[in-house]
């Protein structure tokens, strides 16, 4: 017989009592009755294709910007720039979320970028994206630079002494080969983004129907004593992201199946 | 033997990462157990912290008594409580919130102690946009701040719009740009002039040092006022002579503007 290791004793009931019992609780505590109220409420479908927009351009986003970390950490480690983006690029996860909504108010509002509109960037659905990508940063970039760890430098050096500047080195070679990195890194902060409201709420607007996302309906909603709906629209979130993982994890094994085969 | 050796290693880890754990809950929920010489559990209402951490240094000073504060919003306050967490005397802005204790059976003793007032405050740029009265919100390129309907103060405000009739054309105007969390972050706004307008309570008014320029009566925003309860089952006599301290030193809230109950 096998002997069980404490791990296993202790990881089984803990995982299921502290991480899937509480998603069960929401999901058990859906009601007819909630569903119909949520689901006949327009203003909660507006919070859904806000958050979903919002989101995946803030993805889009911070996959870019972890790329362009991911080229000054292979081809640029040594340098001042690296340096100072490696240690500052962590920050906005130390942030308490007010005061990260807090700042971007005051960096993007109207005392600073006026010239745009009446709330210089503040309070549009562009300040939602920029407020989910700030808090979902970070998880793009250090899932991008894990991978970028991996790759075989004698491959880009090869492919430097073939005569490609490092640009076309990085898009030729290191890109094609952080392909799983991206995607993770993409679903990552898109999950991140759909679940922050904090931010999003003091700089995004949080007005229903125009800047307001599901995590600050959910919020709403639950200080309103609308326990019913709230429940719903949480469940919802829970599936949009479940959704999520399971596409993360066709992908991986729909790569890996090709790379077997190839 | 080596296997044997790293099994007994991972052992002493888990057993003291285990001890560690137990040690932990127990340090925690010993603030939850009675005990004559235990520090008092007060739950405040966030937007009375500043003179309530002043009459608290003064009761510690004159009795030697500790006073544990827990500053929040009054409705994730009420909802702590009534969940049963330990708590001996609770400051609502909201007296609905204490009514509705005292239906669950959870109030030992309740007073009305305060009232407060919704009122329009503007900001630098609103002062020079010539703001000052609600029917002057109406005006173009007006940016409003009123709080999300999550917080009291959110509640107020709208039927202080509602029955003004402005309520309607300020939504279809899109005057309204932001629905921020609580009061404190619509004084932000305005302290900033991130925005023209904004909604607060008198009280927040006086803390933030805005220019206030317009006070709503009860006919138009609802009768406002904080509530004092001692609870039931905590150091009902220890709370109780607290919160006679507290109205003996009624005139620390009085100065930002809060009128005693009458």
């Amino acid at each position: 017989m096998r002997k069980v290791s404490i791990w296993e004793v202790l990881f089984v009931p803990l995982f299921f009592l502290l991480i899937v019992y509480p998603v069960l609780a929401i999901i058990g505590n859906v009601t007819i009755e909630g569903m119909i109220k949520t689901f006949d409420d327009p203003i909660f479908w507006d919070s859904v294709k806000n958050t979903l927009v919002t989101a995946f351009f803030a993805a889009l986003l911070g996959v870019m910007m972890a790329l362009g970390f991911g080229y000054f950490y292979i081809f640029h480690p040594g340098t001042i720039v690296y340096k100072i983006a490696d240690f500052m690029n962590d920050l906005p996860i130390a942030l308490p979320h007010t005061v990260a909504g807090l700042a971007l108010l005051l960096a993007f509002g109207r005392n600073m970028f006026g010239f745009i509109g009446p709330t210089g960037l503040a309070f549009t659905l562009v300040a939602v994206v920029l407020a989910m990508f700030f808090v979902s940063y970070p998880l793009a970039a250090r899932t991008i630079a894990s991978a970028a760890e991996e790759i075989d430098k004698e491959q880009i050096n090869v492919a430097r002494t073939l005569g490609d500047n490092p640009q076309k080195a990085y898009r030729r070679v290191v890109i094609p080969m952080l392909g799983e990195a991206i995607f993770s890194g993409f679903v990552l902060s898109f999950s991140r983004s759909i679940s922050e409201f904090a931010a999003v709420i003091m700089f995004g607007g949080n007005v229903p129907g125009m800047t307001q996302v599901l995590a600050s309906y959910v919020f709403t909603k639950v200080e309103e004593g609308e326990v019913s709906m709230a429940v719903t629209a949480s469940a919802f979130c829970i599936l949009l992201s479940l959704m999520l993982v399971v596409t993360l994890r066709m992908r991986e094994k729909l790569h890996a199946r090709s790379a077997e085969s190839a | 033997m080596i296997a044997g050796d790293t099994m007994e290693k991972s052992y002493k880890f888990v057993g003291i990462m285990g001890l560690f754990l137990i040690v932990g809950f127990l340090l925690l929920s010993a603030g939850c157990t009675e005990d004559k010489e235990a520090p008092l559990n007060v739950y405040v209402a966030a937007g009375l912290k500043k003179p309530m951490d002043v009459v608290i240094a003064k009761y510690t000073n004159a009795t030697g008594i500790t006073v544990i504060p827990n500053y929040g919003p009054s409705g994730g306050l009420y909802t702590q409580i009534s969940q049963g967490q330990p708590c001996d005397l609770y400051y609502s802005a909201d007296y609905n919130l204490i009514e509705k204790l005292e239906a669950e059976g959870k109030v030992s003793e309740a007073e009305k102690f305060m009232n407060e007032f919704v009122v329009l405050t503007v900001s630098k740029t609103g002062r020079e946009k010539g703001i000052t009265t609600a029917s002057n919100l109406t005006g173009k390129n007006i940016v409003v701040a009123v709080a999300d309907p999550s917080a009291p103060v959110g509640v107020y405000s709208e039927n202080v719009l509602k029955n003004l009739g402005l309520w309607d054309q300020l939504n279809a105007l899109g005057n309204i740009k932001t629905r921020p969390g609580t009061v404190n972050q619509v004084a932000l706004m305005v302290q900033s002039d991130e925005i023209d307008a904004g909604f607060t309570y008198s009280s927040t008014a006086v803390l933030y040092n805005l220019d206030t320029v317009e006070k709503y009566s009860y006919d138009l925003s609802e009768e406002i006022v904080f509530g004092d309860a001692v609870i039931k089952g905590g150091n009902e006599a220890g709370a109780k002579a607290f919160r006679d301290f507290v109205r003996q030193n009624s005139d620390e809230f009085t100065q930002y503007g809060w009128e005693l109950y009458a």
